[in-house]
């Protein structure tokens, strides 16, 4: 059995391979994969952390500020897939996790609560582990939350990785989220978010998806409150014959929302990476803006890159802009380097630091950051 | 800021219509091996082109319709006539043509443009060409410029079986095969090694007949250092059932030679509109597409340019003016192979009144192709927020030396802007069409003259106060 993940919210010619990515095996997956116990530091008051059943889980997801059902557009072959609460990976990606029938561990921020250090989520797979793990954060009415969850392993181990987040900001709520990915180079990895907004609220979402063989990342961030804001910075690296698979879809339904997103990687050796970035203006959206910006520096002649930066747009006053480059160093930097003594290799070297390091200071704990800088040292 | 209401386009210009009733010839509806043969019959077909054309039907039957992009239930092909013929021959002097025939393109300007502004004419009406003629100096250096059926059996025939749907294969997607089947008229050219052809040449499609298909075939060839700028212009009466239009361009630019081909599409809004343009360039070789779209009720339409020798060089201008009822669905694709090799692709789309104007692309940079620089830049205004606009890039890049950028924007009229022209003086109105016409600038500078002029005349029509 295959998973389809990733699916584009408006397929294109097949032939290009970039409508959805595949995870292979699943069956194998489910028949391997279990729960894993997580760790978190940092629970202040007003802060709580449980573990609750598939029923409960689901009625706090339906509480959520509520998802228009998604819809055939008129004279468009199938756009958008349906999925009450949407997340990047889609709704196999959904169904797959559910049928483990695992627990959920709920983070929970009460109203108007605001605490000040961050709270950090701690998953170690240690080796050869196949293991899912699923939460839902829930960050109640004017509140606000930073959560760093990093994810680790031994560092040559191989297994299965799974994560699903889904994140509901109610109104005026804020949540700082950080991801980081620090797997064994052997792992296949998915990463899943989907995350409901509430009016006026705002998710800051940065990731960094830095170990594993094969990645499969996906974000869909329903802005359905008016004003709501999504900010995300995400950075890769991929190796050897690895590959990564990205999603990111920001759905703007409120009126004056804003989005803002940006994705900057690095592909060595003979690694692969697929990027699908879509700005989704929904009637209603007026004043709404949206960014998206990508940045790939390709370090072998070998590498493969596909990006699919995509903007729907059904409402008239809003604005939508999105800006890529890819490629090797422009000649014009190598020069520039080059006349202040600083050779190819060693401008290639800083450059990734600064596409890495773009995203790991806005990581607001120096253990974190600590780590990330001894993982790249060990793995690049 | 109250909005001045906008009009749908007055189409009076291009919505007239011939009887039938009087010396046509109108093949039965539907798609079949007796029907295939039968079109084979009326153009004493070779051998080869009757066994190439049931292959066709055959991949045609085995494929399926896209599973992206817009719908196209509303065509059934069993309700489409393939084969519509006038009661005239094909003709080299307007006086020869049938009063009624050249009465059409008379309304549609063509022989005064021939008699202006161009090097030679080609004009099909329905299935078949009823008029062709090229500048008697211009052909005298060597320049062929002929019907494709003329072409197919006359003395440029090895020629035209050595390239005919060699770059579109009819395996390259369902209505590839379809106009492999069913194909009637177009255009044969060739222009020799060295030989800039000064004034552009022009063929005009006119879909007069009901519930019926045109499938013309074109095929340019320009050879070493050679220069040519080819127009193309289409138009048709709107009835109130589907007509489809699927026909075929395959262009070959040799090396240091230079082809130019534009387009202004202004079919019905009945219209379906699946065509296929396709360019191969070789070493040094440029290639420059121009591409309004204004018309037909739903459009597929992607030139393609394959950037196969060293050097090569491509570049596409557009515009979509998608308006009520209209899903157009344009872009264009390049597939770099060659070292040093280039491209650019600038857009613009317009949607109004619940039309739907989707940007397609892709760009594909291949091992080869080190050293190759593409750049895309897409621009949309949404007039209101009935309709649609959606951009869909795709870029695979397989080598890191390369450089490949690409823009996108979507956005609306600047109230700003509006405020500013009504403070000198101009109605918001004529503010709004003047912005419009500011925004499809960057098209309409790139075509002759009173193309231009026709192109705005389109636009502001559209933007018109009621």
């Amino acid at each position: 059995m295959n998973i389809t993940v990733n699916r584009l919210p408006d397929l294109t010619w097949n032939r290009l391979g970039m409508n959805y990515g595949v995870i292979r095996d699943a069956d194998n997956l489910l028949r391997q994969a279990a729960g894993i116990d997580t760790t978190q530091e940092g629970l202040e008051a007003g802060v709580s952390y449980r573990r609750i059943g598939r029923e409960e889980a689901q009625r706090i997801l339906d509480a959520a500020p509520a998802q228009v059902p998604e819809k055939i557009v008129a004279g468009k072959l199938p756009i958008y897939h349906a999925q009450r609460f949407a997340t990047g990976l889609g709704g196999d990606y959904d169904a797959f996790v559910a049928g483990l029938g695992l627990d959920t561990e709920l983070l929970e921020v009460a109203a108007g609560e605001r605490p000040e250090a961050p709270v950090l989520w701690h998953v170690d797979f240690y080796d050869s582990s196949c293991a899912v793990t699923q939460q839902i954060i829930h960050v109640g009415k004017n509140a606000s939350l930073t959560l760093i969850m990093d994810y680790s392993s031994a560092p040559e181990a191989c297994g299965f990785a799974g994560i699903s987040t889904k994140v509901i900001l109610e109104d005026g709520a804020r949540l700082h989220l950080s991801k980081v990915q620090m797997l064994g180079r052997g792992y296949l990895h998915t990463d899943d978010l989907g995350a409901s907004l509430g009016a006026g609220a705002d998710l800051i979402f940065n990731q960094l998806e830095l170990g594993g063989e094969d990645v499969y990342v996906g974000a869909q961030v329903e802005q359905i409150g008016d004003k709501s804001r999504f900010t995300s910075r995400l950075a890769y690296l991929t190796r050897k014959k690895g590959s990564i698979d990205i999603t990111y879809n920001a759905v703007q339904r409120g009126r004056k929302t804003e989005s803002d997103m940006s994705f900057d990687g690095v592909l060595y050796d003979s690694a692969k990476k697929i990027w699908r970035g879509t700005i989704d203006f929904r009637n209603g959206s007026a004043g709404s803006v949206g960014h998206e910006n990508e940045n790939v520096l390709m370090l072998s002649e070998d590498a493969e890159n596909k990006s699919m930066p995509l903007i729907l747009c059904e409402e008239e006053d809003v604005e939508g802009q999105h800006g890529s480059s890819i490629g090797r160093l422009a000649d014009d930097i190598l020069f520039y380097f080059g006349t202040r003594g600083i050779d190819e290799r060693a401008a290639e070297e800083m450059m990734v630091d600064a596409r890495i390091g773009t995203v790991t200071r806005e990581i607001p704990d120096a253990g974190v950051r600590e780590r990330i800088g001894s993982f790249l040292q060990r793995t690049v | 800021m109250a909005k001045a209401k906008i009009q749908e386009v007055d189409r009076s210009l291009y919505d007239f219509k011939d009887d039938e009733s009087h010396g046509f010839y109108r093949m039965e509806e539907g798609l079949t091996a007796d029907i295939v043969g039968q079109i084979s019959d009326e153009k004493h077909d070779p051998d080869w082109m009757r066994e190439w054309r049931l292959y066709c039907l055959d991949l045609y039957n085995q494929m399926s319709v896209p599973d992206w992009g817009p719908s196209i239930e509303g065509l059934d092909m069993d309700r489409i006539s393939s084969y519509v013929r006038s009661k005239s021959d094909m003709k080299g002097d307007w006086k020869e043509v049938p009063d009624e025939i050249k009465n059409t393109f008379e309304k549609l300007g063509i022989p005064q443009a021939e008699r202006e502004s161009l090097a030679g004419v080609g004009a099909q009406y329905d299935s078949e060409l009823v008029y062709h003629n090229l500048q008697e100096d211009v052909a005298k250096q060597g320049v062929v410029y002929t019907g494709f059926e003329e072409a197919v059996t006359g003395e440029y025939s090895d020629m035209v079986k050595e390239y005919f749907m060699k770059l579109v294969p009819p395996t390259d997607h369902k209505f590839a095969a379809l106009h492999g089947a069913v194909w009637s008229g177009g255009s044969f050219v060739y222009v020799p090694k060295g030989v800039h052809v000064e004034i552009p040449l022009q063929s005009y499609f006119r879909l007069n007949a009901k519930g019926a298909g045109q499938f013309e075939h074109t095929l340019i060839i320009v050879d070493e250092g050679a220069d040519l700028h080819f127009i193309e212009g289409c138009s048709a009466p709107k009835w109130n059932v589907a007509n489809l239009h699927a026909g075929c361009v395959e262009l070959y630019v040799k090396k240091n030679a230079r082809l130019r081909y534009s387009t202004i599409e202004n079919w019905s809004k009945n219209m379906y509109n699946l065509n296929t343009k396709r360019a191969l360039v070789e070493e040094g070789g440029r290639m420059e597409w121009v591409s309004g779209s204004f018309g037909s009720h739903v459009s597929y339409l992607y030139p393609t340019t394959i950037l196969k020798g060293d050097h090569s060089h491509c570049e596409f201008t557009g515009i979509t003016f998608a308006g009520k009822g209209q899903n157009l669905d344009t872009g264009a694709k390049m597939i770099h192979i060659g070292k040093d090799t280039s491209s650019f692709i600038d857009t613009k789309s317009i949607s109004k009144s619940g039309g739907i104007s989707t940007y397609r692309s892709a760009v594909v940079i291949e091992k080869s192709a080190e050293n190759a620089k593409a750049s895309v830049s897409c621009a949309s205004l949404m007039l209101d927020s009935k309709s649609r606009s959606d951009t869909i890039p795709a870029m695979t890049v397989k080598t890191n030396k390369a450089d490949v950028g690409h823009e996108a924007k979507i956005g609306r009229i600047s109230d700003e802007a509006v405020f500013y022209l009504m403070s000198r003086g101009i109605s918001e109105s004529e503010a709004r069409a003047m912005i419009v016409s500011g925004f499809a600038n960057p098209v309409s500078k790139e075509l002759p003259l009173e193309y231009a002029a026709e192109m705005n005349n389109l636009i502001r029509l559209e933007m018109e106060n009621g």
